[in-house]
């Protein structure tokens, strides 16, 4: 125990938005900041690879075999400099992680944000109606909680098949429970406070209370949760590909490219398979150490 | 009815000019600027003042409790002629349980909640005195006894969370008992109990004062406890002590603004119906605390002669007042 | 004599523990499991006239939270009736004022919305005037108008009391149930709301139903006081009877171990024994363990409320003769 900082009176700015307080917090650690600038190069990459990437290594009028397997630093016939190498088919392997990358990220995000509303939706009502809804929400997520995410996603592909949007659908069945269980938690506890007692005094319409009033205090653990979430599906993903059962060959994702490269490996040729688990290793990362900082900084002690 | 303490010629603890700032990324915060008091064996001082005013965390300075950003920055705290402030962490840690014991609001805060209550007693006294653990068992159990609670030996063997909560204060104070120390610091110990319950801990706190001699500080900001329990009383506004005396001294005369404003605000059995004094405004944010005296904007009385810092100034017969312009000057 | 303004009949409140699977199970095989009740509030009645103010005071467990939002509207009773004008629903005339400032408003919005969404929903100021409406209730309240666009963690405890004190203001309710509101602020704060509750009630022609476990706070205040132990009323009757002539055991001890700033050096006496648990309240009189009056017959029978004197209430056997 230690005579903390809330014993003091508080002196804070005119207008300073809950947004801006936590923006503030947020870039005090250097660490979170510096993986808050990385992600955002990574993530302005991804967007205009096509303006970054000196050629389209999917426009197979573009690629020649006869780049297959350039070191890094060696020219192209298209004559540019390929300064991570090419790959087996002969493309550019730069190029190929920025394509690759908008394919993780693109992926990874979309799933994350379709499972945040799916969960929230889930774990809200939940928390709202108590019983038996709330039971059999509650031991649907344990249970599919207990298993590891990746076997849950492979045991979906076999029974979906093959293709992006059946890997969508996989990860967005391994996700919504996540934010079930987080949404339903805040929930419970908010839903005790006296702010939303208040509310039903005041005899707002139920639908207020539960949008405008208890939701965006649950955001918190939430946006933590989706951070997390975030990486974890790019990761997930990653491995699904890398295995062979997820995206197909003509969208590759960054676990694809590894796998392509994996051949390889052991005759020298490391750049096919190294750089590409640079770049993903960078974004899963970077996300995490964002996520931790948030969860760090939104932690309810610290609210007064 | 109390006895008169007998008041040795050496205090039991002399604070000097204790001085603990938080640096904080708003400003240093001057939680404690400049505290000097005195308690004496067997002798009850209240420390006494409203949120922010600093009182807890003197108590926590007295201790080597403050964690970063605060830090002690100033002053001596004299403890049988030994200055706390000067000793190492390891030698603290000797002080703490042995010869000072520290009561807060929260009695979980004292105890572990996995562990039985006479481990956790057993573990007190053996960290302090080396004696076996059926003699440690036997002190604990008479602590319990003296701090009044039925069936001593047999409560020793349950949880924390199998007593109540004005029990659970209890165990705490005879844990802070058990190595008789020479002073107790209770932070707001009754403030979250009720009042037939509070009132059992004040004759407790009383009652061991009495009998074993121990100089106790009760940190409080109700005014009406510090005047049932207390010899002498200390006000504390914006980290500084503004009023000191004896209990009758101070809430019969009271010469600090402040003093009088807060006596004021208390409800009373002789102003049913009509509006209470109030002081306007808040208490001023400590961060980056403007000089002269700290209680300016909001007092009555205030000059501008009170842009500058006044003097903890003796008055003769114990009493001291931080102000220019007392009342009953 | 004005008519009552708020009518409670014999309100309960039983908090029931459902047995969860494994002990109904228990239970079918022949064990002895009940459910757990806590009677939170037993068979409570009392009338509030307009421009009254009560006062419920009473200890940890004796239901006067949970009779304050009985009162509210916010939590159902079990059983028993509560009246408003006469009628079964008082809508929005009856308001909450609640404990905790930091708890009671909505960290996410800003203040002007805080006070001002339920006029606007409800339709009671128009669109239009409705900055104008949150402004002079502010203003009213003690606040600076020019602060509403600010987040509640921006303000003090005492400045977030009054922000509270606004929003319920703000749907012109007739009644406010005030449940424990300054307790959790310090003295001299503690002051200034007092009074503008005191002046809202004058200015406003307010009722209120003060809940407190502060004795001097509600002596201040009241006109009337109940005194609630373990979800009973054990007396009930004007200030003046109650703190001058106090006549359950109970008021009597409470009295007399209120801290007081006039007394001195007190040697205090307090009344042995724990403030027993909801779940296992003693049987007949609850407060029998601890009386030093106690009779065989306070362990039969639960004595009943009864008038001692015009106004003033009682539940003991002693007056019995």
């Amino acid at each position: 125990m230690s005579a903390r900082a809330e014993t003091l009176p508080f002196g804070s700015a005119a207008t300073e938005t809950p947004l801006r307080r936590l923006a503030r917090d947020f870039l005090d650690s250097r660490v979170a900041a510096g993986a808050l600038v990385l992600l955002g190069l990574i993530a302005i990459a991804a967007l205009f690879a096509p303006l970054l990437a000196p050629q389209n290594p999917y426009d197979l009028a573009k690629v020649t075999v006869l780049d297959a397997r350039l070191a890094p630093g060696e020219r192209g016939s298209a004559g540019f400099l390929m300064w991570l190498g090419a790959d087996g088919a002969g493309r550019d392997m730069w190029s190929a992680i920025l394509y690759g990358l908008r394919i993780s990220l693109g992926v990874g995000i979309a799933s994350g944000v379709i499972a945040l509303v799916l969960g929230t939706a889930i774990g809200l009502a939940a928390a709202y109606r108590g019983g038996w809804l709330d039971a059999l929400v509650m031991r649907l997520v344990d249970l599919q909680l207990s298993f590891p995410a990746i076997l849950v996603a492979l045991i979906l592909v076999a029974i979906l098949g093959r293709g992006a949007d059946k890997v969508m659908i996989a990860l967005i069945l391994v996700q919504w429970a996540y934010y079930a269980r987080t949404v339903r938690a805040s929930a419970l506890v908010e839903r005790r406070k006296e702010y939303i007692e208040a509310a039903q005094c005041l005899a707002l319409p139920r639908a207020r209370i539960v949008f405008r009033h208890l939701l965006p205090n649950c955001l918190a653990p939430m946006i933590v949760v989706g951070t997390l979430q975030t990486a974890h599906a790019i990761s997930l993903e990653a491995t699904l590909s890398f295995l062979g059962v997820g995206l197909p060959q003509t969208e590759p994702s960054l676990g694809l490219l590894i796998a392509n490269g994996f051949d390889y490996m052991l005759s020298g040729r490391y750049w096919i398979s190294f750089y590409p688990g640079i770049a993903l290793l960078a974004t899963i990362m970077s996300i995490n150490l964002v996520g931790d900082r948030l969860r760090d900084v939104l932690n309810p002690r610290l609210e007064r | 009815m109390c006895s008169t303490p007998v008041l040795s010629a050496d205090p039991a603890l002399r604070v000097e000019d204790l001085r603990t700032h938080f640096f904080t990324r708003a400003g240093v915060v001057r939680a404690v600027d400049g505290v000097s008091f005195e308690v004496h064996a067997g002798e009850v001082l209240g420390l006494v003042g409203e949120s922010g005013c600093g009182k807890t965390v003197t108590g926590y300075s007295i201790l080597g409790l403050v964690d970063p950003p605060g830090r002690v920055v100033g002053g001596r705290v004299v403890l049988e002629g030994v200055d706390l402030l000067s000793l190492s962490e390891a030698e603290l840690r000797r002080v703490r349980g042995a010869r000072v014991a520290m009561v807060f609001q929260d009695p979980m805060m004292t105890l572990n909640p996995v562990l039985r209550v006479d481990t956790q007693m057993v573990e007190a006294v053996r960290a302090h005195q080396d004696v076996g653990a059926a003699d440690a068992l036997e002190q604990a159990r008479a602590a319990l006894e003296r701090v009044g609670i039925p069936a001593a030996a047999s409560r020793l063997r349950s949880y924390p969370h199998q007593f109540s909560g004005g029990m659970r204060q209890r165990v705490a104070i005879a844990i802070a008992m058990l190595n008789r120390p020479r002073l107790i610091i209770a932070d707001e110990p009754t403030t979250a109990l009720d009042v037939t319950i509070q009132a059992q801990i004040l004759h407790e706190a009383q009652k061991l004062c009495r009998e074993s001699g121990t100089a106790l500080i009760w940190i409080t900001h109700d005014l009406s406890v510090v005047a049932g329990l207390a010899d002498r009383i200390c006000v504390m506004y914006a980290g500084r002590i503004v009023e000191a005396g004896s209990v009758d001294q101070v809430l019969d005369r009271p010469l600090h603004p402040y003093t009088h404003g807060l006596i004021g605000s208390v409800p009373s059995r002789n102003r049913r119906g009509a509006p209470l004094a109030q002081i306007p405004g808040m208490a001023p944010s400590l961060v980056d605390l403007p000089p002269g005296c700290a209680f300016r904007n909001r007092c009555p009385r205030a000059a501008p002669a009170c842009a500058a810092e006044p003097e903890l100034a003796p008055r003769g017969n114990g009493r001291a007042v931080r102000c220019f312009y007392p009342l009953h000057a | 004599m004005n008519p009552p303004l708020v009518e409670v009949e014999r309100l309960c409140k039983r908090f029931v523990k459902p047995l969860d699977l494994a002990a109904r199970l228990a239970r079918r095989l022949g064990a002895d499991v009940s459910e757990e009740v806590v009677h939170a509030v037993d068979e409570v009645s009392l009338a509030v006239r307009e421009g009254e103010v009560v006062g419920v005071v009473g200890e940890s467990g004796c239901g006067k939270s949970t009779l304050g939002r009985m009162v509210a509207g916010i939590l159902p009773p079990t059983s028993g009736v509560i009246r408003y004008r006469g009628r079964e629903s008082a809508g929005l005339k009856v308001q909450m004022i609640f404990q905790d400032p930091f708890a009671s408003l909505n960290p996410r919005m800003r203040v002007a919305d805080i006070v001002g969404e339920a006029p606007r929903v409800h339709g009671i100021v128009p669109k239009e005037q409705l900055d104008g409406y949150v402004g002079e209730l502010l203003a009213r309240c003690g606040l600076d108008p020019s602060y509403r666009r600010r987040y509640p963690h921006q303000f003090s405890g005492g400045q977030r009391a009054r922000i509270g004190i606004a929003r319920a203001l703000a749907v012109k309710p007739e009644f406010l149930v005030c449940d424990e509101a300054v307790a959790a602020l310090d003295v001299s704060i503690q002051a200034q709301i007092l009074n503008l509750f005191m002046e809202l009630r004058r200015a406003l022609g307010l009722t209120y139903l003060f809940i407190s476990h502060d004795l001097g706070v509600v002596e201040h205040l009241s006109d009337r006081v109940v005194i609630m132990y373990l979800g009973r009323v054990v007396e009930s009757a004007d200030s003046e009877r109650i703190f001058g002539a106090p006549n359950h055991p109970y008021t009597q001890a409470l009295l007399r171990q209120v801290p007081r700033l006039e007394t001195r050096k007190t040697a205090f006496q307090p009344i042995v024994g724990e403030i027993p648990s909801p779940l296992a309240p003693p049987a007949g009189c609850h407060f029998h363990p601890r009386c030093p009056h106690a009779m065989p017959r306070c362990r039969a029978e639960a004595p009943r409320l009864r008038e001692i004197a015009p106004g003033h209430l009682s539940a003991c056997h002693l007056n019995d003769g």
